[in-house]
């Protein structure tokens, strides 16, 4: 990543002019900070990358999250990965067509912190992250279909991280299910069974649950909206895992806890941590519980 | 009713209430149990969730706990129980043995004889796959 000063991101001459181009120069920042800068944070951006290095690709912006990228290796999280890695070089917005599918739920606070674990993992050498060590290439189960022009986002969405999920063009053309959703409910047949079964792949991305918290098998936190529930999500995972092997029950898969106001899912992911996420008990939480045999 | 294995009640403190579960599972393992089943809904509290229902899934099984007034409803179930029945049946046995245990509660002695009750005492068997270790 650019923490030098020297490493520098500057604005293609050609977008100046193009009504969704950027118009400032920055300077000594990551390839990230250089998109939020320019991006508004809402609707739909598209923005080549062409790094020092010989990176290119794109990266598609909703909303201010990455919700697909492309380069030359790779597409989804992986392309995401690549381009992000890219210490210099220009950026610039364009016009290209809006992807079919969805490729990418994390946050990009995760991708950047995959990115520096793979960084450090790799000393530092990240130009062949085409495919992230140990995780598998967005499987087109993973995928939701985009062609969709962007809703305006429900008032209540975006506190419960709905904005993205909620598009409900998207939702009408699924192409495969990325699992449950809030709304409407056609993918679910198609769903893959939780962790344990031969075929479950699954992860958070898949599962489009708002992630409230996603901690390593070892306890680390990776992503919290609030560390005070990250730990609790931590102790009621042991806590779980506990009863289960006092009533010789093996292998905590996920929970569900409900009050009058909402509900909490915990479940394991597929490298054995845990994630959490929250939902108004006004939300259907039925594609939930079936996806995690609950 | 089909794929529920037992059940047993336990008591704001995690005390074993009741029973209705195979004897492999003794009441001090239950007793166990009650006590990270009331840690859980405590843990839950500190987030700003009052627990009414929670089911936890495991590989084979699921364990559904009910709050009901006086204490808490534990079942055991495989995993293609009827949850929409369970939960009725969950419904009905807390409203029949609830206000039972509301009232067991209140007239029991605070340093009251536990030895009496469930519990047996006895060290906590660990079980896998239903069978006893350690």
């Amino acid at each position: 990543m650019a923490s030098e000063a020297s490493k520098s991101w500057a604005l293609s001459p050609d977008s100046v002019a193009e009504p969704r181009g950027f118009s400032a120069a920055i300077d000594g920042g990551s390839l990230w900070d250089a998109v939020q800068a320019e991006h508004d944070g809402w609707g739909r951006t598209v923005v080549r990358v062409q790094g020092d290095d010989g990176t290119t690709g794109l990266l598609f912006l909703d909303a201010g999250r990455i919700v697909h990228a492309q380069s030359a290796a790779a597409e989804g999280e992986a392309a995401a990965l690549e381009l992000l890695a890219c210490d210099s070089g220009v950026l610039e917005a364009c016009d290209v067509p809006w992807p079919r599918v969805r490729t990418i739920s994390k946050a990009p606070e995760m991708l950047l912190l995959l990115l520096r674990a793979a960084t450090s993992r790799e000393g530092g050498r990240v130009s062949n992250l085409v495919a992230f060590p140990g995780r598998p290439m967005p499987a087109l189960d993973a995928m939701v279909d985009m062609t969709a022009e962007p809703a305006h986002a429900h008032p209540m969405e975006e506190p419960f991280g709905l904005v993205f999920d909620d598009d409900h063009d998207w939702e009408k053309e699924v192409t495969k299910p990325a699992g449950p959703t809030f709304e409407t409910f056609e993918s679910l047949p198609a769903m893959k069974e939780p962790r344990g079964h031969a075929a479950r792949t699954e992860t958070e991305e898949e599962l489009s649950l708002p992630v409230s918290a996603h901690l390593a098998p070892d306890g680390t936190v990776l992503e919290a909206t609030d560390h005070d529930f990250a730990d609790a999500v931590a102790y009621i995972g042991r806590l779980s895992s506990l009863v289960g092997e006092l009533l010789g029950l093996d292998e905590f898969r996920a929970l569900e806890c409900a009050s009058k106001e909402e509900r909490i899912f915990v479940y394991t992911d597929e490298d054995g941590g845990l994630v959490a996420g929250r939902l108004p008990a006004s939300v259907e939480a039925s594609p939930f519980r079936e996806r995690l045999g609950l | 009713m089909s794929g529920v294995y037992g059940s047993f009640l336990l008591t704001p403190a995690g005390d074993l209430a009741a029973r209705a579960l195979p004897e492999i599972v003794d009441d001090a393992t239950l007793a166990e149990v009650g006590g990270r089943v009331v840690r859980l809904g405590e843990t839950f509290e500190t987030i700003g969730i009052d627990p009414e229902l929670c089911v936890l899934r495991f590989a084979e099984h699921k364990l559904y706990v009910k709050a009901i007034a006086g204490g808490a409803l534990c079942v055991v179930t495989g995993i293609d129980v009827s949850m929409p029945a369970l939960r009725m049946a969950a419904n009905l046995v807390a409203r029949k043995v609830g206000p039972d245990l509301a009232r067991l509660m209140t007239s029991e002695p605070p340093d009251g004889d536990r030895d009496s009750g469930a519990s047996s005492g006895s060290p906590a068997t660990r079980m896998y796959r239903g069978r006893p270790i350690g």
